[in-house]
């Protein structure tokens, strides 16, 4: 009944769904950017719940009072902000003007026809305020987030500009210093190292400590970050050329097992409950010894009010796969427009102020690591905070320049695909054959991909 | 001045029935909408949607998720009705007492299910987590009670059992309390025992109140969500995904609405026929202890 509900409210949002397009005004008689041509209106902003929305939260009068522009936001956890997106987007209805989401996500958005792309508005100075410098950007963040609504990798750069970035995270690991230096660890450098290394550090369980945590939730999350990390360096990939799904290839089979298997031995017992707020919290509080997960997770280790570990923390890039090969999924918090929305002008505005130098650098000495612009990284306050985390900083510009880039391949039925495949993983977590698991999730991909472009 | 009176009297019945039938209108619209879209391929982000007939359904019959989730949830239900009518039973017999402090009891048994079921799952969540207090009372060293396969499940059976056990209560007790005191004044005089007075008498006279407590929880057992959505989100793998949790996943993130729907149209007809069964049966049980 649920289900039907919200469709007929769907049914009956589209009647309203139509755009007003771009109202005029945007610059002053004088030719000055018109902070306040949109005085009086109101926008309303999707949050997820993360380090960002908190830097936002305290940020949004001073826009409120720049603009004129009143702001309402939604705030929920991340599994149930992107239920609500997709219900609130796929209605037609305009009641979210923005919202944060990341480029794989974005994708299924694209081919729904739910986003407004954002080219016309960069390609018109009148739209640029003079000091917002586009180029200061990350040009791989904003490559990240183009994409020309075709499946396969070679398509991923290409297209229309759909978000823009205000977060970036690559995936590294952070461990207990001090514990492995009192053991004599380095920081593993291979995944079967990294197996002994969860293996040694993890104290008894009586101590209340264990070797490793991941996240593990039966939904995409739990492959986007430390797994397709480690499964891309192994030389593997989720999709070949012709799409076809390659999660079940030998290399694959042989990742998974060692990954699984650490987790298993040495990680959480509830892992297929663990979500990233979890593990950041339990890691934080001294339980585990390694996290192979978000780099910027460290502006939460080293808070003296969030953790237990505050400065006992190491930072190191991800292991390599066999051959020596390394490299890390990327993800990019990014604000994108509704396709829907009536107040397109507003909610540029608020873009741009969201965006802008200031207010990203605001938001990363507020905690939202890491930044999208260069001067934002480079900026003396940011390295200030930075430079006091050990390793950190060097890194993540490592990983960032060197191996981060999105390894999965675009489509636009990512959300489904990263769900069957992390249900796989749970089955190997289970007790099943990995190969079978595995062969079985391929299985269910290949369907998956070929009704979704079926001619 | 006769024949506006005759219309009149026409007219006046159909208005009376009129909130019905718009009752009616509004219960069957979303209902034959949802029918009509389990027929479709009617996807969240597509803009056109094309009648592709009972692909769905075909669709359905053959994956052995289906296969699997129906059997969960027709499982799930069974296990959950059985073990709340017997607690609920025991619950209502104790509470039909006149022990020193029953009122209060009576009172505190009803706390659950003044808990929304969100709010108790979590509760038990954590209650249930490998740190958590149902492992230092059993003793078990940091087990996973909802991470782990072979008990997620019975997990969420229990957390249920909680919940809604009062309700099984409550009703029981109400028929109880209704229960005429003659055949037991007979039995006692008779001599009969604690066993054959619950045997012959309790039991058959209780009967309607047993299966409409049944019928309730059957159809809120078959339908529960909320409890899993809250704990394990159908997980570890698939061993809590029922087939609401699936139509759900299938709808709002995988965005298929009208297979989604083919889910859900199967789960009607299940409780349909299930609530049918149980309707007749009542209403024959209340003929029999109206005999009685």
């Amino acid at each position: 009944m649920m289900l039907v509900l919200l469709l007929l409210t769907g049914i009956f949002c589209r009647r309203d769904s139509d755009s007003v397009g771009i109202e005029a005004g945007i610059r002053t008689e004088d030719g000055q950017f018109n902070w306040q041509a949109c005085k009086l209106q109101e926008i309303s902003i999707g949050l997820n719940k993360h380090p960002y929305t908190e830097s936002l939260l305290t940020e949004i009068p001073k826009f409120e009072e720049l603009t004129g522009i009143k702001v309402t936001y939604n705030i929920l956890a991340e599994e149930e902000y992107f239920e609500k997106l997709i219900i609130d987007l796929s209605t037609g209805s305009s009641g979210l003007d923005l919202f944060m989401t990341g480029p794989q996500l974005s994708w299924g958005y694209i081919a729904s026809g739910w986003i407004e792309s954002l080219d016309h508005y960069f390609e018109d100075p009148d739209y640029l305020p003079d000091d917002y410098d586009f180029k200061d950007f990350y040009p791989s963040l904003l490559r990240a987030n183009r994409w020309n609504n075709k499946p396969g990798k070679k398509n991923l750069g290409l297209g229309g500009l759909w978000a823009i970035p205000i977060q970036v995270e690559t995936y590294i690991i952070a461990y207990r210093k001090d514990l492995a230096s009192a053991k004599r660890l380095s920081p593993p450098k291979t995944y079967e190292e990294l197996y002994g290394f969860a293996r040694e550090i993890g104290e008894s369980e009586k101590a209340g400590r264990f070797g490793i945590i991941s996240r593990g939730l039966g939904t995409w999350p739990t492959i986007n970050t430390g797994f397709i990390t480690g499964f891309s360096s192994s030389g593997c990939t989720d999709f070949d050329e012709n799409m076809k799904c390659r999660i079940n290839s030998t290399e694959a089979v042989e990742f998974t097992k060692i990954w699984i298997d650490t987790i298993k031995d040495f990680g959480p017992p509830d892992w297929p409950n663990i979500t990233w707020y979890d593990a950041k919290q339990k890691f934080s509080s001294g339980e585990y010894g390694i996290y192979p997960d978000c780099d910027f997770f460290a502006a939460s280790y080293e808070n003296p009010d969030k953790s237990n570990v505050v400065g006992k923390v190491g930072y190191a890039l991800p292991p390599a796969g066999p051959d020596g090969t390394r490299k890390s999924n990327l993800w990019t918090w990014s604000l994108a427009m509704n396709s829907h929305s009536k107040k397109k002008l507003a909610s540029w505005l608020f873009l741009l102020w969201a965006t802008s130098k200031e207010q990203l650098l605001t938001s990363a000495l507020n905690g939202n690591m890491n930044p999208t612009r260069k001067s934002v990284w480079e900026s003396e306050e940011v390295r200030r905070i930075t430079d006091n985390w050990k390793d950190y900083r060097e890194v993540v510009n490592e990983n960032l320049n060197h191996y981060a880039a999105i390894q999965w391949t675009p489509e636009k039925e990512f959300i489904a695909v990263g769900d069957r495949w992390a249900k796989a993983l749970h089955e190997i977590w289970s007790g099943k054959d990995a190969q079978k698991a595995l062969d079985k999730a391929a299985a269910d991909i290949d369907r998956i991909i070929s009704y979704a472009y079926r001619k | 001045m006769s024949s506006r009176k005759s219309m009149s009297n026409k007219i006046v019945p159909y208005l009376f029935i009129l909130p019905a039938l718009l009752l009616t209108i509004g219960i069957l619209y979303p209902f034959l909408l949802s029918l009509l879209y389990s027929l479709t391929d009617y996807h969240l982000g597509s803009p056109v949607t094309k009648f592709i007939g009972l692909s769905n359904y075909l669709r359905l019959f053959g994956s052995t998720y289906f296969w699997k989730s129906l059997g969960l949830t027709l499982g799930f239900a069974a296990a959950a009705v059985t073990v709340q009518l017997i607690l609920g039973l025991c619950g209502a017999m104790l509470l039909d007492t006149d022990v020193k402090g029953i009122k209060i009891a009576r009172s505190l048994i009803i706390l659950p299910l003044m808990m929304p079921p969100v709010v108790a799952a979590l509760m038990w969540k954590v209650i249930m987590a490998p740190n958590g207090i149902l492992n230092y009372l059993t003793g078990l060293s940091q087990y996973s009670w909802l991470g782990s396969n072979s008990t997620a499940l019975i997990s969420i059976l229990i957390i249920d059992t909680w919940i809604y056990t009062p309700f099984v209560t409550v009703i029981l007790l109400a028929g109880l309390r209704s229960l005429p005191a003659e055949p037991y004044e007979a039995a006692l005089l008779d001599g009969g025992s604690a066993w054959f007075t619950f045997r012959s008498l309790t039991l058959p006279m209780i009967k309607p109140f047993l299966i409409l407590a049944a019928l309730f929880r059957t159809i809120d057992s078959l339908k529960a969500f909320d409890i899993i959505y809250a704990t394990t989100k159908g997980g570890p793998g698939s061993s809590t995904m029922l087939l609401q949790v699936k139509a759900y996943f299938e709808s709002f993130r995988h965005y298929n609405m009208g297979y989604a729907l083919s889910h859900m149209m199967i789960l009607w007809l299940v409780i349909f026929f299930i609530s049918r069964f149980l309707v007749k049966n009542w209403g024959k049980a209340v003929k029999s202890a109206a005999r009685n």
